[in-house]
């Protein structure tokens, strides 16, 4: 076909000219070799430009129209909609039935314009459009808009009354067909706008909540009706006016709500610091059942706290000096002895604080009463009780001390015990831990520095397969492993997900303003975000499977199950197109299944060959490999997407004599597009696993059991069609004057590494231009950090925090983020720059995130470092290395109170404060349980500081 | 679909439900955000002032009383336009041919809606030569052509709706769309070279 003709009839064919669009990008590669075309394109833009003027009517004749519409509909003229015999509606249903107008089509009109003269008369000052006007908001008009004879406000009123009297009652549904007394329905029109100019009465008692009597009742002689034709009637209260209901907004409940003291509490009161802040969100409860604290009413003192100016005083301050104030730790510290301890049902959570929390506030008000002015200003600091409090034991029970259990908080017993014992709760908390800790973060001391240029490892790595391991042995507790399955979470990050693209870069810092001339040391935190979309239907897979079956240690009918298991899983999700063979090694191996062959039958027989196999003339591992990649070549379509072709390695063996050549393969393999990924079928060699499917650009995973069989498969078959970015190139740029210490968990790579990383680069670059047509556009290295992700997935989002020392305001940073688009088919790049200055402000909420996630890392890394000490039999140091990262985060709460709502920060120190409790309660003697301890803190360490999925 | 999109299209299919429901604010909520794009597509039909108003009112008129039978599954604004659509179908088969002529009357063009900026006075003038023009060539074209490409360029609706609304296959549409642009590029090239022949000395 003659090209200029093609991209004539595609300039032809597009409405508007989307730039992303590939048929635009086509037109234009031709058109930037030949005028002609170009010269057409251009007049068909201008074209398209002149269609999309747009011409508005004029706003009296809108006016005109909506009032007479909106007076049809208070006049209860509804003509039933003719479908007529052209009617062409798309949402015609047959439920539908067609009508006939009653009225022929010329005395609706004529009826339609009588209507008009009448609003237009009477009613066009009542209900202009005019109000409305080109704003986006409308505005309201000042009468009630009628429908059915019955205003919005009426029915509302109704349906409460019915409550309250049986006597009222309802209008019935009205039928489509009816008829109107037109002069009816003029009367009622003039008594409907003189009632709008009576003066209304609330007949509704607010302030008492009783309801007045109903007003309007079939029955009611005063009440007048509409006598109409039809199937319903309506009812009209002419004498008493329309309740109308006070906007209940938080003013009223302010300034109207009894204050409630509950009496199961005696003499006890609740203080919750921070109120100040609450009192003002009704909404905003918090489960801060930490910041619990007890007064005596009989022995009231005014009670001193940071009040909300010196709470922005703090916020207003850079990291830096909050760590050097003192003053605000003086002010800080708070009174009374505690009276009662409530004991709160670890099990409560956080919906019972949330709703002892609205009784506490209106307790709380109960008492600024009494108090004087000096002190309602001023809020007592949370009292937490010691540690050594929450660790006495008591029977075995884990009872923490948190929150008020809704509505009933009273234990008095376990109070009075604890009491008993002796213990009086001294510790007062300080942000004294939160100053070290920040004061440590600032620090300039004893650092050094790193280039900020060259490629840094990739710390975004989907799934990890010990953890999968450490998962499924936690499940195996059937009392507790849930639990702690259930009790940790990454934090939730505030990137929004994107909308016209695959991906999104978010560049933050835990700082607000600088010191200008003093160097400060922060960090820049670059988050990444994918956009969340459904699975789509997998592309045809080409898989070859590769079994090692030679030396196991293992029992090997319990492995030769397993992989039945596997091999069933995979026969089930074989869809028409999939091919897979099957490669073992050891005697009478090689390929056992071909990929044509993948049937059961076969694969009956291949297992059973496996049983009964001699140790001669034995295949290696490696060669098996060989054999495998070399079919797997064969039968690859290059024009599959990327990831159809896959090995898959399944092995319950170590690697040893074979393994440095076996990694070259799978990252050669990488390179020419067909990923591995490995399968343990049990945890003896899962490093080595783990590094064949990091050179392989595949996935690790462990086969705990057979149950897991299908999961596993599903997983790795959706792996291709679950990513939405590919060959992601992140260039960060540290600006002048700012120096790095480091990537958090992340390396520089060596020459060989990063060449492995450009290898891999470009194999995806020119994979995917081959496949998807996304232009071929790598190959050079850029300036600053460099960080390649091979592939992103849906909905993930990954979070790299950098550590850094700034000399200058201005310009710090810049990201930019390249990728293939596999949405949108194209090349993307997105920017983000950060910039700070040195005057005040407050800390936001990105900066809290970012100073959040440097506390999960340390959370994260001293549980980890806790299993190890746990591990190593060292449960005293474990436990003290846990109750000071509680106080740390106790003490970061109060240093924040912004935090005092985040439940993300509530429920990291209730673990901690329940394994504290476990451990103090741990005797090094019972195995299991030690066992299961690690396994939990590994877990929770793990699950922390990682922010993909499972 | 983007987001900010799909957001409005869902506000959009409850306006017809509160209508009924009583709520006076979301039939002004729908003739606010289709006033434009309706009067718009009855300039681009061809059709004289007088006539516009009275099938602008008469397309509202009729939505209002169809309240009912719209189904908030699908979207509002194919519903909306079939409705036009239909309207003026039923108003130029029920008019003598000799008076769907084009009385563009300048001074009518009351808003423009053009991509940058509030226009300048000669902005203005030269839009409303464009609007004179395309008035034109649009009532040049087939009548099949025009109704298919006054339809497809209403921002939100696909080629597939368009399809539906007229009861004809897509790639029929498509057709006519392909056949009615390249009319008007002609048009336009030949409008320009008048223009350029004129300004020559």
């Amino acid at each position: 076909m003659n090209t200029c003709k093609h991209t004539q009839n595609l300039i032809d064919q597009i409405i508007d000219f989307d730039e992303q669009g590939q048929d635009y990008k086509v037109i234009k590669g031709h058109a930037n070799s030949c005028d002609a075309c170009a010269d057409y394109l251009l007049v068909a833009q201008k074209v398209s430009q002149e269609l999309q003027i747009m011409t508005d009517a004029e706003d009296s004749l809108v006016d005109s129209t909506l009032a007479s519409i909106l007076s049809l509909q208070e006049n209860t003229v509804l003509e039933t909609a003719e479908t007529s015999k052209n009617s062409d509606s798309q949402n015609e249903t047959a439920k539908n039935n067609k009508k006939s107008y009653w009225l022929k089509p010329q005395w609706a009109n004529a009826l339609a314009a009588s209507f008009m003269l009448i609003s237009l008369i009477a009613l066009f000052p009542y209900n202009s459009i005019s109000n409305y006007g080109l704003a986006p908001e409308i505005m309201e008009t000042k009468n009630e808009l009628r429908i059915g004879g019955v205003t919005k406000v009426e029915k509302e009123q109704k349906q409460d009354l019915q409550k309250d009297s049986p006597e009222v009652r309802f209008e019935e549904p009205y039928d489509q067909e009816f008829s109107v007394d037109l002069i009816e329905v003029e009367m009622d029109e003039m008594v409907s706008m003189k009632k709008r100019m009576m003066p209304r009465k609330p007949s509704f008692d607010v302030l008492n909540q009783t309801p007045a009597p109903p007003k309007m009742s079939i029955h009611d002689t005063a009440g007048k009706y509409l006598n109409t034709q039809g199937n319903f009637q309506v009812t009209q209260n002419m004498t008493s006016p329309q309740p109308q209901r006070q906007a209940l907004n938080k003013e009223y409940f302010r300034e109207n709500q009894q204050p409630m003291i509950a009496g199961s509490l005696g003499q006890e009161e609740i203080n919750f610091s921070g109120d100040q802040d609450n009192l003002e969100k009704l909404d905003a409860v918090t489960v801060t059942g930490s910041k619990i604290k007890r007064i005596d009413l009989e022995n009231v003192r005014p009670v001193i706290s940071i009040t909300r100016e010196e709470k922005n005083q703090f916020a207003d301050k850079g990291l830096n000096d909050i760590a050097s104030s003192t003053s605000a730790t003086d002010e800080l510290i708070l009174i009374e002895e505690v009276k009662e301890e409530t004991i709160i049902d670890d099990a409560g959570g956080a919906n019972d604080g949330r709703v002892s929390m609205q009784n506490d506030e209106i307790e709380n008000r109960a008492r600024d009463a009494k108090f004087s002015q000096k002190a309602k200003q001023k809020r007592d600091q949370i009292k937490q009780p010691a540690t050594e409090e929450l660790l006495s034991k008591d029977s075995g029970i884990v009872d923490l001390v948190i929150s008020p259990k809704a509505g009933k908080p009273n234990k008095k017993e376990k109070a009075n015990k604890l009491k008993a014992k002796g213990e009086v709760l001294e510790n007062i908390i300080s942000n004294n831990e939160a100053q070290h800790y920040l004061a440590e973060l600032q620090s300039l001391e004893n650092i050094s520095y790193k280039n900020s240029s060259g490629y840094w490892a990739n710390t975004y790595l989907p799934g990890d397969s010990q953890m999968r391991l450490i998962h499924s042995k936690l499940l195996q507790d059937k009392t507790q492993g849930q639990d702690v399955l259930d009790s940790i979470n990454p934090n939730i990050q505030p990137f929004d997900a994107p909308t016209s693209s695959a991906m999104e870069v978010y560049l933050s810092s835990d700082h607000a303003v600088l010191k200008s001339q003093q160097p400060t040391r922060m960090r820049l935190q670059v988050g990444l975000q994918a956009s969340a979309r459904k699975g789509g239907h997998r592309s045809a897979m080409n898989i070859g499977l590769v079994y090692d079956s030679q030396n196991s240690q293992a029992n090997k009918t319990t492995q030769i199950k397993k992989l039945k298991a596997l091999l069933s899983a995979l026969l089930k999700s074989k869809q028409a197109g999939d091919k897979i063979s099957l490669t073992v090694t050891g005697g009478q191996g090689g390929l056992v299944i071909d990929s044509h062959d993948f049937r059961h039958g076969t694969i009956q027989v291949a297992l059973n060959q496996l049983l009964n196999s001699d140790e001669s003339e034995s295949i290696s591992l490696l060669q098996a490999l060989k054999i495998a990649t070399e079919k797997t070549m064969k039968t690859d379509d290059s024009s599959a997407s990327l990831g159809s072709s896959l090995l898959i390695l399944i092995s319950d063996n170590s690697i040893d004599n074979e393994f440095n050549a076996i990694n070259s393969l799978a990252h050669k393999n990488a390179l020419n597009g067909i990923p591995m990924s490995t399968i343990s079928l049990d945890a003896i060699n899962q490093s080595q696993l783990n590094q064949l499917a990091l050179s392989g650009q595949g996935h690790a995973r462990i086969l705990q059991s057979q149950d897991d069989a299908k999961r596993i498969i599903d997983l790795e078959l959706m792996v291709s069609s679950r990513a939405v970015a590919r060959a992601l190139r992140l260039k960060i740029r540290l600006a002048k004057g700012v120096k790095l210490i480091d990537v958090i968990d992340s390396y520089n790579l060596n020459e060989t590494q990063a060449q492995k990383v450009r290898d891999a680069e470009q194999s995806l670059d020119q994979r995917l231009s081959k496949n998807l047509g996304i232009t071929a556009d790598r190959g050079k290295d850029e300036e600053g950090i460099q960080i390649v992700i091979p592939s992103f997935y849906a909905g993930d989002t990954h979070v790299i925090l950098l550590d850094v020392v700034v000399t200058n305001t201005g310009p710090i940073a810049d990201v930019t983020m390249r990728y293939k688009d596999l949405l949108y088919l194209n090349n993307a790049v997105t920017r983000k720059q950060l910039t700070m200055d040195s005057n005040p402000k407050e800390l936001g909420p990105l900066n809290l995130n970012v100073i959040k996630n440097i506390l999960a890392k340390r959370f994260s890394s001293d549980i980890q470092a806790a299993s190890q000490l746990l591990k190593n039999d060292n449960k005293d140091q474990a436990l003290k290395k846990l109750i000071k990262l509680q106080k740390l985060y106790q003490s970061m709460r109060v240093q924040f109170p912004n935090w005092n709502d985040d439940a993300e920060i509530f429920n990291d120190q209730k673990l901690l404060i329940k394994y504290i409790k476990l451990l103090q309660s741990l005797s090094l003697d019972q195995s299991q349980q030690v066992s299961f301890m690690i396994d939990s803190l590994q877990y929770i360490s793990w699950r922390k500081s990682t922010t993909t999925p499972m | 679909m983007n987001h900010s999109s799909s957001i409005k299209d869902l506000e959009e299919r409850s306006w017809l439900a509160q209508h009924l429901e009583g709520d006076k604010k979301a039939f002004a909520k729908l003739m606010q955000a289709y006033r434009k794009p309706i009067y718009s597509y009855l300039v681009r039909c061809g059709l004289d002032k007088g006539t516009r108003d009275d099938l602008f009112q008469d397309i509202f008129f009729k939505i209002h009383k169809s309240a009912q039978q719209y189904d908030p599954a699908s979207k509002l604004s194919p519903w909306l336009f079939t409705i036009a659509a239909n309207t003026v179908k039923n108003h130029i088969r029920d008019q003598k041919p000799d008076q769907n002529y084009l009385s563009m009357d300048i001074n009518e063009v009351h808003e423009l809606h053009l991509v940058d900026s509030a226009p300048t006075p000669e902005k203005q003038t030269d839009a409303n030569h464009s609007i004179q023009w395309l008035q034109q060539a649009l009532l040049k074209l087939p009548a099949s052509q025009a109704q298919a490409l006054n339809l497809a360029i209403i921002d939100g609706l696909k080629i597939k709706e368009v399809a539906v609304i007229l009861k004809q296959p897509v790639s029929t549409i498509k057709t006519h769309i392909r056949r009615a642009r390249k009319s008007l590029i002609e048009s336009y090239k030949l409008k320009h070279k008048g223009l350029q022949a004129r300004s020559l000395p």
